[in-house]
């Protein structure tokens, strides 16, 4: 009982980190229309900027966390005006191969740049102490860190997309483009808006995944992989869904891993995906039917 | 007000309008009729800056409007009310209303001026300020669509086949609407395949076959003339 109750909170401080990152990933998504597959390098060097801010120049986990935050926020941007919109009259396709190759070159330059000998911890906030419920139910004070920074994301990402005008702009966007520029909504700084929110969401997700393990140029992939199965699971471009779906995953991921077999835990994910497009394709809050 | 010169349009080489001219005084309801593919939806989309014209020009109160991006065609003081009502679905019918009024938006005295200007024109929004704009009636999104336009607090709006599959009753209630917003001082042009809502309501109005212009003047002389019957069956 006790390893469960641990392994759940493990489970939801690892799936709240995924949950952010696919939340990025489903932002960018519901309004611009593209799987951005780069979106999983924004991770890694999230990571990296953390790592770079807060262990080699040696200031707080937060400064180097808003730093890569704002880095991978102005990457997305740049990777809107110089790839997306050069391809958003092309098919859907021709975006998601420009995505991949973006994701390839900037793995090799991390590669490149950090090499994948070294260990690179990033040190987070609450480490040094852990919380003790009960007897014997130990609980990183670094997990709880995550849980927090997590929930603080997922309010202010809701107040943004829910509670201001900006946010408003960005949905109707999303459920009728043209109509929203005819409303005298700038697209293009939609667009802008909506890269900078979710390279941020992914440069945050990899400065916890940092903290949590370790940064390395390959980290991206594995939440990348997660965090698109995340989308469908939750209905393609819905940030409640994936906040939701990422959840879900993420201790079902930990108990599986704990209970039965690290070998099996990757195994969850694609289980959860058969299973989601089998029974409900849409979704757990996508509409049948609807465009996507 | 607003004049279209010698307008040409095209998509890909298709020229889907054609040396199209007519204009529209401030004030007035100006109908913009033909049958379905004649051109009428095009010619409103390049007035919004959607559709880029291949030649001939289109000037709002003296200036310009080609080659200029949506949103500042908003903030010249045209709104546009697409075809097909295209609501946000699932936006609360309120937020839907303030998304028409982004070009605003930074002034809340005004934005909240603009909004009661609607409630009083279109109760039903405030009964259903809460609800998601799909779960409305056609009718109500029609209503909520004009609504949405004016909040951009427009000098001229365009409405774009605001009777498409509305049952009769409810289309009454669209003229009405117009009629209202002709009294607040409006100069609207309005799209339709439905002659009769269109001279109903309209001053002044042009008539579109195969993307040309086959007349253009009063709504009387257009009663008593054959070019309506002309141009929808081509006889």
């Amino acid at each position: 009982m006790t390893a469960f109750v641990q392994q759940l909170i493990y489970g939801t401080s690892y799936g709240m980190n995924l949950a952010v990152a696919a939340a990025g990933l489903a932002l960018i998504f519901g309004v611009y229309r593209v799987i951005n597959l780069a979106h999983g390098q924004l991770i890694m060097l999230g990571g990296f900027a953390t790592y770079v801010v807060t262990t080699q120049i040696g200031t707080h986990f937060f400064v180097g966390f808003f730093a890569a935050m704002a880095v991978m926020g102005l990457l997305g941007i740049a990777l809107e005006s110089t790839i997306f919109r050069i391809l958003q009259a092309r098919p859907a396709t021709d975006q998601l191969l420009a995505s991949l190759g973006v994701y390839m070159i900037l793995g090799t330059v991390a590669l490149r740049i950090w090499g994948d000998f070294e260990a690179r911890p990033v040190n987070m906030p609450g480490e040094a102490w852990a919380l003790h419920l009960g007897e014997d139910i130990r609980i990183d004070g670094a997990r709880i860190v995550t849980i927090a920074i997590t929930l603080a994301l997922f309010i202010g990402l809701y107040f943004v997309v829910y509670r201001t005008h900006l946010g408003r702009t960005m949905r109707a966007t999303a459920q009728g483009g043209e109509t929203a520029e005819l409303m005298g909504i700038r697209k293009r700084r939609v667009a802008a808006l909506v890269f900078f929110i979710g390279g941020a969401l992914g440069g945050s997700a990899g400065a916890m995944l940092g903290g949590l393990f370790n940064v390395r140029p390959d980290m991206g992939f594995q939440p990348l992989l997660m965090a698109l199965i995340i989308i469908i699971f939750g209905g393609m471009g819905s940030l409640g869904g994936a906040i939701i779906a990422g959840l879900i995953l993420g201790i079902l991921y930990n108990l599986t891993v704990y209970y039965v077999g690290s070998k099996l835990g990757d195994l969850v994910p694609f289980g959860v995906l058969l299973i989601v497009l089998m029974v409900r394709p849409q979704g757990l809050f996508g509409l049948p039917g609807r465009r996507a | 007000m607003l004049e279209i010169k010698n307008l040409v349009l095209a998509y890909g080489v298709n020229r889907v309008v054609r040396d199209v001219s007519f204009s529209v005084a401030k004030g007035e309801v100006f109908a913009l009729l033909g049958p379905n593919g004649a051109g009428k939806t095009s010619i409103l989309r390049a007035i919004s800056g959607l559709v880029p014209a291949v030649s001939g020009d289109i000037v709002f109160e003296g200036k310009t409007l080609l080659r200029r991006r949506p949103h500042s065609i908003v903030l010249d003081g045209i709104a546009h009310v697409p075809e097909g009502r295209q609501i946000f679905p699932e936006m609360s019918v309120s937020d839907n209303l303030m998304v028409g009024a982004t070009v605003h938006i930074n002034n809340r005295a005004r934005v909240r001026e603009l909004e009661a200007r609607c409630l009083e024109l279109f109760p039903i929004i405030r009964e259903r300020a809460r609800q998601a704009g799909g779960t409305l009636s056609g009718g109500e999104q029609q209503q909520l669509t004009i609504a949405r336009g004016l909040m951009a607090d427009p000098r001229l709006l365009i409405v774009d086949e605001p009777t498409l599959g509305l049952a009769p009753a409810i289309i009454n209630t669209v003229a009405d609407s117009f009629r209202k917003l002709r009294d607040l001082g409006l100069t609207i042009i309005v799209a339709e395949q439905n002659a009769d809502f269109a001279l109903k309501v309209a001053d002044h109005g042009a008539v579109l076959a195969s993307g040309e212009l086959s007349f253009s003047g009063s709504v009387d002389t257009l009663r008593d003339r054959d070019v309506l019957r002309r141009a929808y069956l081509g006889a």
